[in-house]
């Protein structure tokens, strides 16, 4: 996925300006900056949900595990996720992939709770959910792990660890937490106000190996630049 | 105590609530002393038991409620319609003035119009149009608007169709606050269509009979008239909030 000159402006401020930068296919890249530095402005610009002057080469479909979970309050667990899924015609296959991914996410005996019932963590499991039962090449992910507990932390990413080794998208997200990125990313991006880019490492080991202490000297870098 | 409150309380404070009110009617009937003015709870409810066994409370009863249905559905038919067509900006300003005249116009002056215009039986189904429908669009409008604005990015961004968009998301997010408009507006649709009867003189309807009872100086069968449009009233409300715990389960 490739974005090029990319201009946003909110206001009198410059987020972007002639930006540009390529994700690879299949890989985790992670973003990282200070806050107000455009890292969720730039996830708004790829999936279009913003205007912006410049180009964007992106796939029909997008998934998006957004800060807040944005589950609708009406439907079901398993509403929620056949909610997006109206491109699906064959109810069975619908049913199916549901089925698949609720199980993956250990929410098959939650399917017809409603969200006011789920506690925070089930909630994002949700999500995650039905960001991976959407058929989606690229997905964006903001925060996705933010505010949960350590334990439950660790949990979700094992689950988004396990949809991901069965996909293999190209995902990008957001994130404030450096031990995060360094655990799951191929690529470690670090923005700048200004929408520069201050880092970009790409990690050699694999995402299966990495242990509680590697790549201290990348930590030790960026935690320089921010 | 508390404990007890918490489990009760549904039901003690409207019944506290009632008794006192009765009380005070009292109170205020043996100061007065004069029947004609202020008949004593007792009078009163000796006329509503004997209006209760009469085919011509029956019948009053009936017309007034259905003509309070069909305005009410008519209204609420057409202010759904049209909030949900104000999304689009132009026809958000064309309506806009036009909301603003009706909910500004003396209710006076509508039923006075109105009945110049059309025969005794439908011009109160029109007056209550009128009065209720600039409120329910008002009501319907801000609950449209009102959406969360990010479940419309989330459906946007996963290609939700907009067929889907509608009855998934919009309608089941307008009706818990569209259903509280419509509980109550119906007790004031029941007020005005009562308004609308003595003014128009439609035959066999409360109006009519609180009008006769007034005219005949029966103030204990006019109230009792009075206790039979609350009931009434109370009755509809409950009805839209049975409507509402059965369409809203998911809150």
């Amino acid at each position: 996925m490739i974005l090029k000159n990319i201009k946003k402006i909110y206001g009198d401020k410059v987020i972007f300006d002639n930006f540009d930068i390529e994700f690879e296919q299949g890989k985790i890249t992670a973003m990282l900056g200070r806050s107000g530095c455009g890292k969720t402005t730039l996830l708004n610009v790829i999936c279009g949900s913003v205007e912006y002057t410049g180009e964007v080469e992106r796939p029909d479909k997008i998934s998006y595990i957004f800060q807040s979970q944005r589950l609708v309050p009406n439907l079901t667990v398993y509403k929620n996720l056949e909610y997006v899924l109206s491109y699906i015609r064959d109810k069975n296959e619908k049913n199916k992939r549901i089925d698949e991914v609720l199980k993956m996410v250990e929410m098959y005996e939650d399917r017809d709770k409603y969200p006011s019932e789920l506690s925070g963590g089930m909630a994002q499991r949700a999500s995650l959910a039905r960001a991976f039962v959407y058929d989606a090449p690229l997905m964006l992910m903001d925060e996705p792990f933010k505010g949960l507990d350590v334990s439950l932390k660790k949990r979700i990413i094992d689950v988004f660890k396990r949809l991901y080794e069965r996909d293999k998208r190209t995902v990008v997200f957001v994130t404030h937490d450096i031990d995060e990125a360094l655990f799951l990313a191929d690529r470690i991006i670090v923005l700048e106000e200004g929408g520069k880019v201050v880092y970009d490492k790409t990690l050699s080991v694999d995402r299966a190996d990495r242990k509680a202490g590697d790549f201290a000297e990348f930590k030790n870098e960026i935690y320089g630049i921010l | 105590m508390k404990k007890f409150l918490a489990k009760f309380g549904g039901v003690i404070y409207p019944f506290a609530a009632i008794c006192l009110l009765i009380a005070v009617w009292e109170v205020f009937a043996a100061a007065v002393n004069i029947e004609l003015i202020i008949p004593d709870v007792k009078t009163t409810f000796s006329h509503l038991f004997a209006l209760l066994g009469q085919k011509t409370f029956y019948k009053a009863v009936g017309n007034t409620l259905l003509r309070s249905l069909i305005s009410f559905a008519l209204a609420a038919v057409f202010a759904m319609a049209l909030s949900l067509l104000s999304l689009l900006d132009v026809i958000k300003k064309l309506l806009s003035p036009v909301i603003k005249v009706m909910r500004s116009i003396p209710t006076m002056s509508i039923i006075l119009l109105t009945v110049i215009w059309l025969k005794p039986s439908t011009s109160p189904i029109l007056i209550t149009f009128l009065i209720i429908f600039p409120i329910m669009y008002s009501g319907f409008f801000s609950a449209i608007t009102g959406v969360d604005k990010e479940l419309i990015e989330m459906s946007r961004t996963y290609k939700v169709p907009i067929k889907n968009r509608i009855f998934q998301l919009y309608l089941p997010q307008i009706m818990p606050s569209a259903l509280d408009n419509m509980q109550s507006s119906i007790s004031f649709t029941v007020k005005v269509i009562i308004s609308a009867e003595v003014i128009a003189q439609t035959r066999t309807s409360m109006g009519i009979m609180m009008q006769l009872a007034r005219g005949y100086l029966e103030t204990a069968e006019l109230l009792a008239w009075t206790l039979a449009a609350i009931a009434l009233s109370y009755l509809l409300e409950l009805v839209v909030y049975g409507i509402k715990k059965l369409v809203v389960r998911w809150k």
